[in-house]
C-alpha cells in the first residue's frame, strides 16, 4: 500500500528528471547561426546542413540582405550563442567578418561559402574555413568527358589577368586527368569586346582545342557580348562550349552544349562535415582550408552537343537535365 | 437508408484497396540519374508504384511520413527499419555481400587508416556511418561523406581524402572517369552489403517482378541477381 501511495512521487520525481535533463540537453544543444540572403539556393543548402547533421544541431537562420546592419547580425549572434556561424555568400561572409571584429569574437569559428572567391575573401582570416562556389575545370572536363566519344586534351579558356592564380590552381587539377587550360590572359583595363573577340579568334582557329570553357565572368560573359562576340565567333565551331550558367544551354540561343552548376544541397552537406570537423576538435578550426566544391548538377543540349560531338548515349543517365 | 448510401462508398474504397499499387521506395547511390533509375524501374515493374530517392533524408523522412509496402535499399540501411522484413537479396557474383575496395592515388597502408581521411557514400545517417565503416575497414578513420557517388572521384583529385571506400562493383566505374593514376586496394576480410528488397507485408508479386529485372536495370541497382 506505502508502495502504491509512493509511486506517483517517484514517477513525478523521475518525470522531473527527465524533463530537467531534456531542458538541459536543450539548452546545450550545438546551435549554428546561419547568415544568409533569400532564395532556393540558400535555403537548400541550409537544407543540406539541417539533414546532414541531424536533430542535434539546432540552426538559427538570419535572412541578411544590402540593408542588413552589423548591428543585426551582432544581436543575433548574441541571442544565438552559436558553436559555429555559417556564412553564406560574400553579404554574409562581410557580416560576419565585421561582426567578428566589433564582438571582439575570434573564438567563435565561421564556415563561409556560396559567395564569389571564398579563398580569397576569407584570407587571413582566423578560426575560419570556406568551400569556394566556383566549380573547378577538372570536374566539369572529367564529368564531360565521360559522354563524350573524343578524347579531351586541351581546353581552351578566355580570363582577366586578375584570375591568374585561379587559373594556375586549376591548371594543377586538370594536370592530374591529362588536360592542359590554355589560356588567354587579358588585361583587366582591356576594351572587354575586342580582347574577347580576339581571344576567341586565337582558340577557335587552333586545331588542338578540344573544348572552349566560359568563365562566369560579367566583364566577359554578359548579353551584349553574348550577341555580339561570342555568338559570331563560336558560329560553326565543332567542339563542346561549357558554360556556368544554366540559361546559355538553352538548345535554341545555340551558344552553351554543356552547363555544370554546384549542387547547393550537397555544398551544405559539404560545409555540415566542416562542422563537424570544428566539433571534432573542440569547436574550433585546427586545419584552416578552403575547400573545392564537390557535387554538380549537369545539363546537357544533347541538340548542340549531337551537332558537334559524338555522344555516348548510354551516358545520358548520368546528366541530371536532357534539353533536346 | 444510410448504409444503402455507404455501400457505393464501401465498394470503390475495397476497389480501390484492390486495385490500388504497391508503393516501393528505392534508395542506392549510383552514377545514374534517380530519375533515369525510376524511369526504367517503374517500367519493368507495372503494378506497382515507384518513387526513387536521390537523397537519403527525403528517403527516411518518406518512409515515416507516407509509408510504403516495400523498399529497396542498401543492407545497411534497410537493417534501420525492422518493420520491413528482406525477401529478396541482390547478389554479385554468387553473393550478397561485395569485397570492399579503397581507391587511392598513392598507396594506402591499412594500418595507418585510422588516421586516414577516407572518402565514402552516405547511406546511413552521419553518426552511423562512423560505426558502418569500422565495421568494414577494421578501424575509424576520418569520414569524408559524399551524397554521390560520381563526388567521390573529386575528393582525391582535391586531396580532400586519402582513399575513398567502395564496393567492388563501382571500382571500374569510378577508374574509368579518370586518367590518374589511381590505386586499388582490397580491404582485409572487408565486407558491403549490396542492395536488399524488404517489404512489411506479402511481397510475392513484387518478388516475381523484381526477378523479371533486365540486366540494365540490375546493374542500376548495383547487382547482377537475385538470392532468397
Amino acid at each position: 500500500m506505502d508502495q502504491v501511495k509512493h509511486a506517483p512521487t517517484w514517477i513525478v520525481a523521475v518525470a522531473t528528471a527527465f524533463l530537467g535533463a531534456a531542458a538541459f540537453g536543450q539548452d546545450e544543444s550545438k546551435r549554428i547561426l546561419v547568415l544568409h540572403p533569400a532564395g532556393p539556393s540558400f535555403d537548400d543548402a541550409k537544407k543540406g546542413i539541417q539533414e546532414t547533421l541531424g536533430d542535434g544541431y539546432d540552426l538559427k537562420g538570419l535572412v541578411v540582405t544590402k540593408e542588413t546592419s552589423v548591428e543585426e547580425v551582432q544581436k543575433a549572434w548574441k541571442e544565438a550563442a552559436p558553436k559555429v556561424v555559417v556564412a553564406m555568400d560574400n553579404r554574409g561572409v562581410a557580416l560576419f567578418k565585421d561582426a567578428r571584429v566589433k564582438m571582439s569574437d575570434s573564438v567563435t569559428p565561421g564556415v563561409a561559402l556560396m559567395g564569389v572567391r571564398i579563398d580569397a575573401t576569407i584570407r587571413d582570416v582566423q578560426n575560419v574555413v570556406g568551400i569556394n562556389y566556383e566549380i573547378p575545370a577538372v570536374t566539369t572536363i572529367v564529368n564531360l568527358r565521360s559522354l563524350l566519344s573524343n578524347p579531351i586534351k586541351k581546353i581552351g579558356v578566355v580570363h582577366r589577368a586578375s584570375m591568374d592564380d585561379m587559373i594556375r590552381k586549376n591548371a594543377e587539377f586538370c594536370a592530374q586527368e591529362n588536360v592542359e587550360i590554355v589560356g588567354i590572359r587579358v588585361p583587366d583595363d582591356a576594351d572587354a569586346k575586342s580582347a574577347l573577340n580576339d581571344a576567341l579568334k586565337e582558340l577557335t582557329k587552333r586545331s588542338d582545342i578540344d573544348v572552349l570553357l566560359v568563365i562566369n565572368d560579367n566583364f566577359f560573359l554578359n548579353a551584349k557580348l553574348v550577341k555580339e562576340v561570342w555568338l559570331p565567333r563560336l558560329s560553326g565551331w565543332k567542339h563542346p562550349v561549357v558554360v556556368g550558367v544554366e540559361s546559355l544551354v538553352k538548345p535554341e540561343l545555340k551558344f552553351g552544349t554543356f552547363a555544370v552548376l554546384p549542387d547547393n544541397y550537397a555544398l551544405g552537406a559539404q560545409a555540415a562535415g566542416l562542422v563537424q570537423e570544428i566539433e571534432d576538435a573542440g569547436w574550433k578550426v585546427e586545419d584552416p582550408k578552403v575547400d573545392q566544391p564537390l557535387s554538380v548538377i549537369k545539363t546537357l543540349n544533347l541538340r548542340g552537343m549531337k551537332s558537334c560531338c559524338g555522344v555516348q548515349q548510354d551516358k545520358l543517365g548520368e546528366v541530371d537535365k536532357v534539353l533536346e | 437508408m444510410k448504409l444503402h448510401r455507404a455501400v457505393p462508398w464501401l465498394a470503390a474504397a475495397f476497389l480501390a484497396a484492390q486495385t490500388s499499387a504497391d508503393k516501393i521506395y528505392v534508395f542506392f547511390p549510383s552514377m545514374a540519374k534517380p530519375n533515369v533509375v525510376q524511369a526504367a524501374l517503374q517500367a519493368k515493374l507495372s503494378g506497382h508504384e515507384v518513387t526513387v530517392f536521390g537523397r537519403l533524408a527525403d528517403f527516411t523522412t518518406m518512409i515515416k511520413q507516407t509509408p510504403p509496402d516495400a523498399i529497396l535499399a542498401p543492407k545497411a540501411l534497410a537493417e534501420q527499419f525492422p518493420d520491413f522484413k528482406v525477401f529478396l537479396k541482390g547478389a554479385r557474383n554468387g553473393g550478397a555481400l561485395e569485397p570492399a575496395v579503397l581507391i587511392s592515388t598513392k598507396p594506402v597502408v591499412a594500418d595507418a587508416l585510422a588516421t586516414a581521411n577516407v572518402g565514402v557514400v552516405g547511406v546511413l545517417e552521419r553518426p552511423a556511418m562512423n560505426g558502418y565503416v569500422k565495421s568494414v575497414v577494421g578501424s575509424q578513420p576520418k569520414l569524408k561523406i559524399v551524397t554521390k557517388v560520381e563526388d567521390l572521384l573529386p575528393l582525391l583529385t582535391f586531396g580532400s581524402a586519402d582513399a575513398i571506400l567502395v564496393g567492388e562493383g563501382q571500382v571500374d566505374e569510378i577508374k574509368g572517369r579518370s586518367q590518374a593514376a589511381l590505386q586499388t586496394t582490397d580491404v582485409a576480410n572487408g565486407k558491403i552489403g549490396l542492395l536488399v528488397a524488404s517489404a512489411k507485408g506479402d511481397a510475392s508479386k513484387l518478388e516475381a517482378a523484381l526477378k523479371t529485372l533486365g540486366t540494365a536495370e540490375k546493374k542500376m541497382l548495383g547487382v547482377d541477381s537475385w538470392i532468397k
